[in-house]
């Protein structure tokens, strides 16, 4: 017996470890996500080697720092100070962001010593290139790193799916709920949610190959030219693929709404217009807000579609006709290219990935908390 | 829409007629609802059948065309010829569209040509609009040994801006143009039919009797399936893809699902009501939301670089399988659920341990339901491309992983055979080392690998239209197996809720 009771608690001990591991992955994302991000923003400082003409000073400031073709006075260069190490003397700098410079002139006393960067892979970012820079390109030469230009295109990209996705699936949703017999439904449910099992690729193929084309010839009706790459085709594609999400899960809203409130609003002579509009969508609300919300986050976490429809290069732009990429399809960007391990382009992709999942985390959450309300409700 | 005003008791049914327009319109309303939601949905659903409708229609070329190539392929895809082939009398014409001819000098002597009959011989260069790279041009009947003869065209484009030259064209009309057929040879000429579409090397190497011609089967042919992917779209295919598709999915199953079932079960029924279950709970719903782009970021910070497992089979299964973890975990938690209560306490009732309820009453009960689960959490990691990608699986692989089930072979070692040649070059007596037993079978999971959407995601990404057939056809192939594996799960969702009545 007791060897039974020694196998039933390893048997326990293994099921948890299996049900915590889920913990342990959330905290390998986060850590990841973060391990790459900190070094990322984190000020870095550089020794200049120059001990001869270091030697017999003890004052030095950064006379002239040339960033790409302009000369930059000043900035970025925070610090500049005569550090000992032991026998040796170096010039130590701080920079904000040497990605930029590739040459700084140092005064050292007197004379002026130079030194050429190469860009090297301690290169760290500023919080405001990050947030107030418009364009995000990390392997340019001179590499920008503007978050905004990929929020954009996610905000439009997304905006345009819920446009689409959130009046039919909401009508889709009242009409399985309340006009569908119930025979009819269990076949139209599950091909339905089908719409959400397609390969996104599968997807990102049929807007770059079918719908853009489409597009282009109905703008062309109006004598507007439309971009081989555009949000709006791609927007369109994603939000037929989570028409599904909001249907099924307002629909499930609404059936957990009890039936004696649908049966007062017909005995009151409502119709199932009225019933579904003025009863229906105030009670099961919540739900419905969850449903949109988590097909919100779905939208912004989309990559395929958009990496394949609506272009790679990052743009600051909210008009949907133009190509732009969202903050996913930066990310496939960037790794398509051969990016060398703990660059800073190879960290910005995981800056911009934890940007992605803040913000997927903070519409997942919200979304859960809801559906949990409504499943209080009743 | 109005609404009714409510008879006063004073004025009963003053207005019946308003009433009436009032309750008509309320119907109306109702009944437009109806319409267009019946509308919205038959159009979502209109739209995934034109999707795989299109797919099809697109992809078929690829699924169905077989290619006879002469042994020489190199160099070829760029300089193709395509059309269809029609008999005349004993030789072949072929249809091809509207050439464009380059490096034809605006001159008196091409000036004097247009609107006549001309024999050219030149290189071509493929395209929507094939253009042909001139070497002599002349009548028709002055140049012999001509790759292709029609009536010239010259076309004149005003200059855009003031002070531009004219753009001036060299065209050579539509129409059946007579291509030399002549050098096909023979074995291959009998496996054309008339309106077969065919490919013609147009460079001079024809003339050394190289020849590649493609034929359309009207049944899928299984070439698209055994060829590696190529530089010539008409002779890709996905043999390297489905493979890698296939050991992928057998890792992604064999973390998932033993990792997802037994979570599901601890939580279902070993989880004490506390803090930390509550944390795992909301923690599986938020995983189920992290997009998969996320996941590839964290294969590539913690698989491939500080597990330092490489851009692997093993790598991209893992990611798959963490991927869809939460899905099978959420399946085996509602199959679990719906068990009865009773269940559980007649067994205990009867002195079983927890354990031994689990294992001979919950697993057997749930297991339709896990199973479920299972199938559909496969069906999303097999069309997953977006991590694949981030991993680095985005190479051009023309080689398959050594084969998962292990060819055991009796092998002397590298190590055996030197330390052999020592002993023998010490003492020539010495017996010659057994050979001894192999295990080959793990190579795979390090192996690189590309997989079906992955090789979708290149071909769209290129701009031939060949390859985008090729990714319609891989389209096809994908979808076929996700939705298969969806109405599989359906049906069996079906069956379950049939059977099982507790």
């Amino acid at each position: 017996m007791s060897g039974q009771r020694v196998k039933e608690f390893f048997i326990e001990g293994f099921l948890f470890i299996a049900g915590a591991s889920s913990i342990l992955i959330t905290l390998g994302i986060v850590f990841v996500l973060l391990y790459e991000t900190i070094p990322f923003f984190a000020w870095q400082s550089r020794a200049l080697h120059l001990p001869e003409a270091v030697a017999g000073h003890t004052t030095v400031s950064a006379v002239l720092v040339r960033a790409g073709d302009e000369v930059v006075q000043g900035t970025p260069i925070l610090e500049a100070a005569i550090v000992e190490d032991g026998a040796r003397k170096s010039v130590q700098l701080v920079a904000s962001q040497f990605t930029r410079i590739n040459e700084i002139n140092v005064k050292v006393g007197d004379s002026i010593a130079r030194d050429t960067l190469v860009i090297s892979a301690d290169e760290r970012v500023r919080f405001t290139d990050f947030f107030g820079d418009r364009l995000w390109a990390p392997v340019f030469d001179i590499p920008r790193f503007g978050i905004w230009s990929l929020i954009t295109g996610t905000l439009v990209t997304t905006a345009v799916a819920l446009m689409v996705a959130v009046p039919a699936g909401t009508i889709s949703a009242i009409w399985l709920s309340e006009y569908c017999n119930p025979a009819l439904r269990e076949w139209i449910k599950p091909t339905l949610e089908l719409l959400a099992a397609v390969p996104t690729v599968v997807y990102g193929y049929f807007a770059l190959l079918v719908v853009t084309p489409l597009l282009q010839r109905l703008f062309g009706l109006v004598g507007y030219d439309l971009d081989g790459f555009n949000m709006l085709s791609a927007g369109l594609v994603m939000g037929i693929m989570i028409i599904p999400y909001i249907a099924s899960l307002s629909e499930d809203a609404m059936r957990a709404v009890p039936m004696q409130m649908r049966e007062g609003s017909y005995a009151m002579g409502a119709t199932r217009f009225q019933t579904a509009v003025r009863v229906l969508i105030p009670a099961a609300l919540s739900g419905m807000t969850a449903a949109y919300i988590l097909a919100i986050s779905r939208a912004v976490g989309e990559t395929m579609i958009v990496a394949l429809a609506a272009g790679l290069q990052s743009k600051f732009t909210l008009d949907p006709t133009e190509s732009a990429a969202t903050i996913s399809a930066a990310i496939v960007q960037a790794v398509m290219g051969d990016l060398p391990h703990e660059s800073t382009a190879y960290r910005a992709v995981f800056a911009a990935g934890l940007g992605l999942m803040i913000i997927t985390l903070f519409f997942n959450i919200a979304g859960h908390m809801l559906r949990k309300r409504y499943r209080e409700a009743y | 829409m109005t609404e009714p005003t409510p008879p006063t008791p004073d004025a009963p049914m003053r207005d019946v007629a308003a009433l009436r327009r009032n309750i008509a319109s309320r119907k109306r309303a109702d009944k437009s609802f109806f319409i267009s939601g019946a509308l919205i949905i038959f159009v979502s659903l209109g739209i995934l059948a034109v999707l795989f409708g299109n797919l099809l229609s697109e992809g078929w070329p690829a699924l169905t065309q077989t290619y006879y190539t002469k042994a020489d392929k190199s160099g070829f895809g760029r300089d193709d010829l395509g059309g269809e082939i029609t008999r005349v009398g004993d030789g072949w014409t072929v249809q091809i569209p509207l050439a464009t001819l380059s490096d034809i000098k605006d001159s008196d002597v091409s000036k004097g040509l247009v609107g006549k009959k001309v024999g050219i011989v030149g290189r071509l260069r493929g395209g929507a609009i094939p253009q042909i790279i001139v070497r002599e041009i002349g009548l028709a009947d002055q140049i012999a040994a001509a790759d292709i003869t029609g009536t010239l065209e010259r076309t004149q484009t005003p200059p855009a801006k003031p002070g531009d030259e004219a753009e001036v064209v060299y065209n050579i009309l539509p129409g059946p143009l007579a291509v030399n057929v002549d050098k096909i040879p023979a074995e291959e000429k009998s496996a054309l039919v008339s309106g077969t579409p065919v490919a013609f090397k147009m460079d001079d190497r024809v003339k050394e009797g190289r020849f590649t011609a493609r034929s359309v089967s009207p049944l899928i042919t299984k070439n698209f399936f055994t060829s590696f992917p190529s530089r010539n779209p008409g002779e890709a295919g996905i043999l390297s893809a489905w493979v890698g598709t296939l050991l992928v999915m057998l890792v992604t199953m064999l973390a998932a699902i033993p990792l997802g079932a037994a979570a599901g079960i601890y939580l279902e029924e070993y989880a004490p009501k506390n803090r930390l279950t509550s944390i795992i709970e909301i923690n599986i719903a938020n995983l189920a939301g992290v997009p998969s782009i996320i996941w590839g970021l964290m294969a590539l910070g913690l698989f491939v670089y500080t597990l330092a497992l490489g851009r692997s089979v093993l790598t991209a299964g893992l990611t798959l399988g963490l991927l869809v973890l939460p899905i099978v975990i959420i399946a085996t938690r509602e199959a679990i659920r719906s068990i009865p209560n009773t269940i559980r306490e007649a067994s205990i009732g009867l002195g079983a341990t927890k354990w031994q309820t689990i294992r001979y009453h919950i697993l057997p009960y749930s297991m339709p339901g896990i199973l479920t689960g299972s199938i559909i959490a496969m069906s999303r990691a097999i069309g997953e491309t977006a991590p694949l990608v981030t991993i680095g699986a985005l190479t051009f692989i023309a080689f398959l992983p050594r084969s998962p089930i292990p060819p055991i072979q009796r092998e002397i070692s590298v190590e055996q055979q030197s330390t052999y040649d020592l002993a023998v070059a010490k003492d020539p007596s010495t017996p010659p080392p057994q050979p001894q037993l192999h295990f080959t079978g793990g190579e795979w999971l390090t192996s690189e690998f590309t997989v079906m959407p992955i090789q979708l995601f290149q071909w769209v990404s290129r701009p031939q239209l060949e390859f985008h057939q090729n990714a319609a056809a891989t389209g096809v192939v994908l979808l076929a197996m996700t939705l298969t594996l969806n109405g599989l799960a359906i049906f069996l969702r079906f069956r379950l809720r049939r059977n099982l009545k507790w």
